[in-house]
């Protein structure tokens, strides 16, 4: 308890407001701008932490983490490209509001939902983070095989347009996921014997490709043959009362997803912010709003986003692996601190880890002060005429995906994927299930073939926890609910 | 207006002529060795044990070489990019880079790449962390003998999770499998961390790990250590056996070097391989790397380049009679 108010204290020191500020600010910039993640914010700031104190240096990357995950939902939902992965589902709801002229009322949305299931995120981290994180491990091969199918469900939620031209775009992302190094047997699959694909196609550079340079493509294309029309522009940050009481059930809700999904080492914030918009989308009273500009599909994902920043924490301070990959880089850092994971983080270092904590908390509410009050100058952004605005998401594209790996290799993939975008959002079909469907095409293809190797091919090991009999259920839930629902309500009528 | 104008003047010559200064010293040779900063190539993802590692050794070896140190990640097929990046750099001394063993040794083996062994200059050895069978300390396995009296009576049975196919805890596994004569299922994961998950959550019997990823959690009880592959017993954990004294003569870990482009002058390469010395041996860099789980090993050019022979040697000839499936 002496360690929980010391850390209280210590991280409200100047030295450590100072830095939780200016990381916030640093890492909403790195997350806004499309191409810098906020795994890479992380990782550009590790050397810098190196000199710091142990519990400066970690507020300086929770700082940097939690910021970039917000402010990538800025570019989302201003010019169409996530700034991040993990706002991959932001861009969904976003930008029709932007596209309506609210681009101000979605920004304050995004920072809301984002300090909600930031904050929240820090009970169970706080308070449960040993035995959560041994109920991690409880997740085997063939747990994360039902958790992907569970994942792809939601590709019927996120296609609302139609289903037919989802299924494509999902089973697109599949194929595309099976490139590079067969997991099981060490044999390269579909990478025409370059090394630059071995380890399967870089995620963050074709999420580049796929959303912001086809997103440049279709800007030019609209700006030659008809010119832009600008709507009618509307910059109200702030969110009404009834606004909020009708986002905060999503925002709970979609806080809960993100922590689980966070503690799962493996699944990361992009997968929390898509089930945490279809879950929204599920309950939500106003489903036709969804599709045209929701603040709730906007809240849904970015409290889910945010809230896995706590969540993925919890098994890399306890186990020491990772929850995602920015956390991956973390620990990293963590390390070089000398602070090794696990019990001892909790009694012997106890101090460095409480003041993290605490740290952790102050972090998320620069992000809600820093957010509200830019989100006014953020908004701006949309009235940026195209001419200013191609060149400029042109070239933070090229030095992103760059940047990723330093790897020009990256860059080319990114190119591929913009041609290749720009003919799938001319098609109709869903950029948004192909990344989904690659994320998770791994991670149910390891679990399956591992869990068979494991049960000596026996499929009865599929069926046999209680975990994964949880999971089967709320993918059929999944499946067949927007049908049953459907049917409900006719037979009200 | 004037005064700003003249403050971007001086500014812009000011740069210009650290420019040219840092041309000049990469046109002269060893003798003003280094001139500037000098960049460390890590094949593998910042945060990463290889990274973790590379940042430990050169934040103390850039003070006594007078020069930065900038580590450059360059991660990507198990290593295969980056180390293909530091065999084409220029052998100027002003890109060095960490290898680690056996992988860089066992990827021309397993495919085409675009460099060989022999494209690399041995500096000095850093890290070698031999690898342990370790299971969990609730299992009804409490020596290495019982262990293997299972697996004889019930082939195929037990359950070994590695790092990845043909990666080398997998070929560890596998040599000791053979040579203690059992049949044992093998279980591929993405790296070392979910292979450990997978031991400690209970999916699979056992693993083969390296003792810096094992060691804190066999102290804390949390696993058990059955043997190691050392020639002797491990510092800090005595009363495990070696495989050798147990009749197994099996020798495996994985180590970490630091290497500069072949070709790279040999005044460089001494001055470095002195610097990199001096870093390894100072108290601050062995209480970090105490502090971050680092086993050091020392080994000096020579050794190193005979160590890497040694390991081809093994891969080529040792490897091809073991049931890795």
């Amino acid at each position: 308890m002496n360690d929980v108010v010391y850390g209280v204290i210590k991280a409200l020191s100047i030295t450590n407001l100072f830095a939780a500020f200016a990381s916030v600010a640093l890492g909403i910039i790195i997350g806004a701008l499309p191409g810098l993640t906020a795994a890479m914010g992380v990782a550009l700031l590790i050397p810098i932490t190196f000199g710091m104190s142990p519990s400066t240096g970690l507020i300086t990357l929770a700082g940097v983490y939690c910021g970039a995950i917000f402010g990538g939902s800025i570019s989302a939902i201003l010019i169409n490209t996530p700034g991040t992965p993990a706002a991959a589902a932001t861009v969904i709801e976003g930008y029709q509001l932007t596209l309506k002229g609210k681009a101000g009322k979605a920004l304050g949305t995004a920072v809301i939902a984002s300090f909600i299931g930031g904050i929240l995120s820090s009970i169970p981290l706080y308070l449960f983070s040993p035995p959560l994180a041994k109920l991690a491990l409880k997740f085997g091969p063939a747990e994360y095989f039902w958790l992907s199918i569970f994942g792809l469900t939601i590709i019927a939620g996120v296609s609302s347009k139609s289903i037919i031209k989802g299924l494509i775009s999902g089973a697109l992302g599949l194929m595309l996921s099976t490139i590079g190094m067969d997991p099981m047997l060490g044999v390269p699959r579909f990478t025409f014997g370059s090394p630059y694909l071995i380890s399967g196609l870089p995620i963050t550079a074709t999420l580049i490709g796929l959303f912001s340079m086809s997103q440049v493509l279709i800007l030019a294309e609209e700006k030659i043959v008809s010119g832009r029309k600008f709507v009618d522009f509307e910059d109200k940050v702030m969110l009404s009362k009834d606004e909020i009481k009708k986002i905060m059930p999503t925002c709970l809700r979609s806080t809960v997803i993100g922590s689980i999904i966070g503690i799962l080492p493996g699944a990361g914030a992009t997968i929390a912010s898509f089930i945490g918009y279809n879950e929204a989308k599920r309950f939500s009273k106003n489903k036709d709003e969804f599709g045209k500009g929701a603040i709730e599909g906007v809240a849904g994902a970015e409290a889910a986003n945010n809230a896995v920043t706590g969540g993925s924490l919890i098994p890399t301070l306890t186990l020491g692996i990772p929850g995602e990959s920015v956390t991956a880089v973390l620990l990293g850092g963590l390390i070089i601190q000398g602070l090794q994971p696990g019990p001892d983080l909790f009694t012997v270092h106890g101090k460095i880890t409480y003041t993290f904590f605490a740290g952790f908390i102050v972090v998320n509410i620069f992000m809600l002060i820093l957010g509200l009050f830019g989100s006014k100058i953020f908004a701006r952004i949309s009235l940026v005429p195209d001419n200013v605005l191609i060149p400029l998401i042109f070239s933070l594209c090229t030095v992103g995906s760059y940047a990723i790996n330093n790897q020009l290799a990256d860059v080319w993939i990114m190119f591929a994927f913009g041609i290749f975008g720009y003919f799938v959002r001319k098609l109709d079909l869903n950029p948004a299930a192909i990344i989904l469907a690659l994320i998770l095409g791994p991670i149910g293809e390891t679990g399956l073939r591992r869990a068979l190797i494991l049960s000596h091919g026996s499929i009865g090991i599929l069926f046999s926890s209680v975990i994964s009999k949880v999971l089967i259920l709320l993918s059929i839930f999944s499946l067949f609910s927007p049908f049953l629902m459907e049917r409900m309500q006719r037979s009200g009528d | 207006m004037k005064k700003v104008l003249s403050i971007l003047f001086i500014v812009a010559l000011a740069l210009s002529l650290t420019a040219s200064l840092a041309k000049a010293g990469g046109a002269d040779a060893a003798s003003d060795y280094p001139k500037r900063p000098v960049q460390v190539i890590v094949a593998y993802k910042a945060g990463g044990g290889t990274d973790v590692g590379a940042r430990i050794l050169c934040s103390v070896a850039e003070k006594i070489l007078g020069q930065p140190l900038v580590i450059v990640n360059k991660p990507g097929a198990d290593g295969e990019l980056g180390y293909t990046e530091l065999c084409m750099a220029d052998p100027d001394g002003y890109t060095i880079g960490f290898i680690n063993l056996p992988t860089f040794v066992s990827l021309p083996l397993q495919r085409n790449t675009r460099y060989k062994k022999e494209d690399v200059e041995p500096i000095l050895n850093h890290v070698y962390d031999p690898g342990v069978i370790v299971v969990r300390a609730d299992s009804q396995w409490n020596t290495i003998e019982e262990f293997i009296q299972y697996a004889k009576d019930h082939p195929g049975e037990i359950t070994i999770s590695n790092n990845g196919t043909g990666a080398s805890n997998h070929i560890g596994a596998a040599h000791f499998a053979t040579l203690a004569g059992i049949k044992v299922t093998h279980v591929p994961f993405g790296g070392s961390a979910d292979m450990l998950a997978a031991l400690r959550g209970g999916h699979v019997n056992a693993t083969v790990a390296k003792i810096s990823e094992v060691a804190s959690l066999a102290k804390s009880g949390e696993l058990r250590i059955l043997a190691s592959y050392t020639e002797e017993r491990l510092d800090g954990f005595e009363d495990v056996p070696t495989l050798k004294e147990k009749g197994y003569d099996v020798l495996f870990g994985s180590a970490r070097g630091l290497v500069a482009p072949k070709g790279t002058p040999k005044e460089i390469i001494a001055k470095l391989h002195d610097v990199f010395k001096k870093a390894i041996e100072s108290p601050e860099h062995m209480e970090k790397a105490k502090n971050a789980n680092l086993p050091i090993k020392y080994m000096g050019p020579e050794e190193l380049r005979e160590y890497m022979e040694k390991e081809e040697r093994y891969l080529k000839e040792v490897v091809p009679t073991l049931d890795l499936s």
